[in-house]
């Protein structure tokens, strides 16, 4: 695709998994006619937890963030409006996800991915806005499990 | 829960008419309404429906939100309720998913089968972007993550709001506690910088995530917790709605900050805080069409073949852009950083200039006058937008960029008296306070252009108070010449001067005062040429010329016409200028301006500002030739 106003629309899959001490488990992907909109994918030094779209190579496509986060707790609302929320920790509950890729041409596998906040001091404090990129250092990346697209499913109903 | 325990009806639409592809779609799932208590399912979806769309953001959005009901039988009514304890029941019920009150002994958290609920909101709505279980039972519970739960007692939708903020908008948590029920308080903040853009641990102005909403007379810290061993209390010491750093956040009491003092992510029943409506806002604006300032100029930038970043400013003056790469099209528009440009006469554009294929530097004068940066990478994203000086900049003006080397800025502007004015970068170095380029002034409207033919060299150009084109160059040992009149030329005094370098060979373009387009050339060995040169075709008032080099042998250009269709001619070296054609039928506002870029040498790709103030592009390769217009937005 080099033309910019080609529309591959339909080029995305959702996924369905789980999340449970540690353990990430498809459940499905499904083949799905509708956007990923830029605030959706994250530039390369964003913390947090993504699922990455990679090519046959695994160099990354795009990161699309797990805006709630891969973790075991779960908020408790309060019925009075003036107490305050709270969270609780529970791991005996197994968290479901469902997330939207892009899964345009030359995506073969997601990766569900951690990366750590960054540390202290790294953080821009100039008013220098070159100060805020540099010297920044690459954070870890910790690969929490990966799956292969299903191209058949990609390919059908087109 | 078994397979008998219900059955799914169906998913009716109950609120919308956006495409699916490209639509904010909710959907609402019944659990614990038996067959003959669906009816009661309609009006708690509906309820919710019209609660939510009346929200701010929401209600500027709902050209793009889709609302689905999702009627789903259960054997018995409610929901499971176990505890003995803690106002529960004791009791059970064969419902869809199972859901639950008093997980964890907490009689108002439920649970439910989550997976179960994503795997039918898929099924139902593939396109869904929020699922919400909503439960028959008046007892007041829900809980969240990727598919929230909620009970029909009063308040409880508020469950789902909140944890909409997290699973779709990707906002945090502004509260400072974490199990405390538990008795483990959590006291001050490792200090590691949280992902989420309503929470931090910076305490600079400077690089604040949410800079951009801060007063200047607001505190920085604003309210700071006495006691970072239990939550502050105390009730806010600034005005509602101040934006600015209040301490307690994270699940910390300390040394983590919320943008306001209260918000929904941080109390129910609470709205959204300024800060969090932009988080959503910048989501459905995605989705939307821009709908741009008619005259305001477009900038278009390529890092490199496999990118376009476009800029535009929008009718309510925020600057705004979308971003074009290779594997996923285009991202949608998205606010700059909180921008917003100078509002005054047709507005300042947005420009822009990528000095290296990881960059980008954005300029604009804002609402203050002053003259503001924001940088990209690929590394970082988007920084927030920083002053660069004190000038003050004339209401409209342009900020034109020039990048002698990938470590040196130039840029060009006027101030309010209409002076020319300069200021540079290098490496190591920020940008100098803005001096008066060698006595230079402008005339009303005039913009200030440059270009840089060879390292240590510039060459400037502006119409000046009289009408004419004057140029000025600069050279590293020498600094800046006296401007000197370019020709003699009686042009229009808001024209554009516009510049193309084709190795140390200049041609300018702009347009007479009966908007004739005309050129000249400067060659080092020839001088100018002897005089401007009409080029046949007549612009818009107001129409700068745009003009590109794809090769040093061939420019192309591009203006608004009188009949404010777009036109384009080319020149190769050696040949005449070709006729003027229209390009695929385009038109455009009066008096606009068209961007263009050449990220390879055979490919041109152009954007403006349609009758219907929607940004439009066309793009051209030796292969096609030119394809039709269509609307920017998102992929």
């Amino acid at each position: 695709m080099n033309s910019i106003n080609e529309n591959p629309a339909g080029d995305a899959v959702r996924l369905i998994f789980t999340y449970q001490h540690g353990r990430v488990d498809l459940i499905s992907q499904q083949r799905v006619d509708m956007v990923v909109s830029g605030v959706d994918v994250a530039h390369a030094g964003q913390s947090g937890d993504f699922l990455e779209v990679r090519d046959a190579d695994g160099a990354a496509l795009s990161r699309v963030p797990i805006y709630a986060g891969l973790n075991s707790s779960v908020e408790v609302f309060p019925e009075k409006a003036d107490d305050p929320i709270i969270r609780r920790r529970m791991p005996e509950v197994k968290r479901a996800y469902t997330m939207v890729v892009p899964a345009r041409t030359g995506a073969e596998n997601v990766a569900v991915i951690s990366i750590p906040p960054t540390p202290p001091g790294r953080m821009g404090r100039s008013g220098n806005p070159a100060a805020q990129f540099a010297g920044r250092p690459r954070a870890a990346v910790t690969e929490l499990a990966a799956f292969r697209l299903d191209r058949s499913e990609l390919r059908s109903g087109r | 829960m078994t397979v008998n325990d219900g059955s799914v009806l169906g998913a009716v639409q109950i609120y919308g008419s956006a495409p699916r592809n490209r639509a904010f779609n909710i959907v609402l799932l019944a659990e614990g309404f038996t067959a003959a208590q669906q009816q009661e399912f309609n009006t708690a979806a509906d309820t919710f429906v019209s609660q939510l769309v009346k929200t701010a953001p929401f209600d500027d959005f709902t050209a793009v939100i889709n609302a689905f009901r999702v009627n789903i039988t259960s054997t018995d009514s409610g929901a499971d309720d176990p505890l003995t304890t803690d106002g529960g029941l004791g009791t059970t019920a064969d419902t869809y998913f199972d859901a639950s009150f008093g997980l964890g002994g907490v009689q108002r958290i439920m649970s439910f089968d989550t997976t179960r609920a994503l795997q039918v909101a898929a099924a139902q709505v593939p396109e869904f972007t929020a699922a919400l279980v909503v439960v028959n039972s008046t007892i007041y519970g829900g809980s969240g993550g990727m598919a929230g739960i909620y009970s029909l007692a009063l308040g409880s939708s508020d469950i789902g709001m909140h944890e909409m903020g997290h699973s779709v908008f990707g906002l945090g948590d502004e509260y400072s506690c974490h199990d405390c029920d538990a008795k483990e308080h959590n006291n001050v903040h490792s200090g590691d910088e949280p992902h989420q853009p309503n929470l931090t641990v910076n305490r600079d102005r400077n690089t604040l995530k949410w800079g951009w909403a801060v007063e200047a007379a607001t505190a920085i810290p604003t309210m700071q917790n006495p006691d970072c061993t239990t939550i502050d209390f105390r009730p806010s010491t600034v005005p509602a709605g101040t934006v600015g750093l209040f301490e307690g956040a994270d699940f910390y009491h300390c040394n983590a900050f919320r943008p306001e003092f209260d918000c929904k992510m941080r109390n129910n029943g609470i709205d959204w805080c300024r800060v969090c409506r932009q988080v959503i806002r910048d989501r459905l604006f995605s989705l939307t069409t821009l709908v741009a300032q008619g005259r305001t100029p477009l900038s278009v930038v390529a890092r490199d073949g496999n990118h376009l970043d476009v800029f535009a400013v929008a009718s309510d003056s925020r600057t705004v852009s979308d971003r074009w790469d290779i594997p996923n099209g285009w991202s949608g528009w998205s606010q700059l950083s909180g921008g917003a440009t100078f509002p005054g006469g047709a507005g300042s554009p947005v420009t822009s200039i990528s000095r290296a294929a990881d960059q980008i530097d954005a300029f604009t004068v804002g609402g203050d006058g002053h003259i503001w940066t924001a940088r990209y990478s690929t590394f970082s994203g988007w920084s927030v937008w920083f002053q660069i000086g004190t000038v003050t900049a004339r209401a409209g003006s342009t900020v034109t960029p020039v990048a002698r080397t990938s470590e040196h800025l130039d840029l060009f502007t006027t101030d309010l008296d209409g002076r020319v004015m300069w200021t540079s970068s290098g490496p190591g170095r920020d940008f100098s306070e803005w001096s008066h380029l060698s006595g230079g002034t402008a005339a009303a409207g005039a913009t200030v252009t440059a270009v840089c033919r060879f390292p240590g060299h510039l060459d400037a150009f502006t119409i000046g108070v009289e009408g004419n084109v004057w140029g000025a160059w600069w050279g590293e040992a020498s600094g800046w010449s006296n401007w000197s009149e370019v020709g003699h030329l009686a042009a229009r005094p808001d024209s554009t001067v516009t510049v193309v370098a084709r190795g140390t060979t200049i041609d300018l373009f702009t347009t007479a005062v009966d908007g004739r387009i005309m050129t000249t050339t400067w060659s080092d060995s020839a001088g100018w040429t002897p005089d401007w040169f009409h080029l046949g075709g007549f612009a818009s008032p107001g129409s700068p010329v745009t003009a590109i080099a794809r090769n040093p042998s061939h420019i192309d250009l591009f203006v608004v016409g009188q009949d404010r269709r777009i036109f384009s001619t080319w020149w190769d070296v050696g040949g005449t200028w070709a006729d003027w054609f229209n390009v695929s039928g385009g038109n455009a506002v009066a008096g606009s301006q068209i961007a263009a870029s050449a990220r390879f040498p055979e490919r041109l790709d152009i954007f403006v500002v349609g009758g219907d103030s929607q940004v439009y592009t066309a793009g051209w390769d030796p292969a096609n030739g030119w394809s039709r217009w269509w609307a920017v937005g998102v992929t």
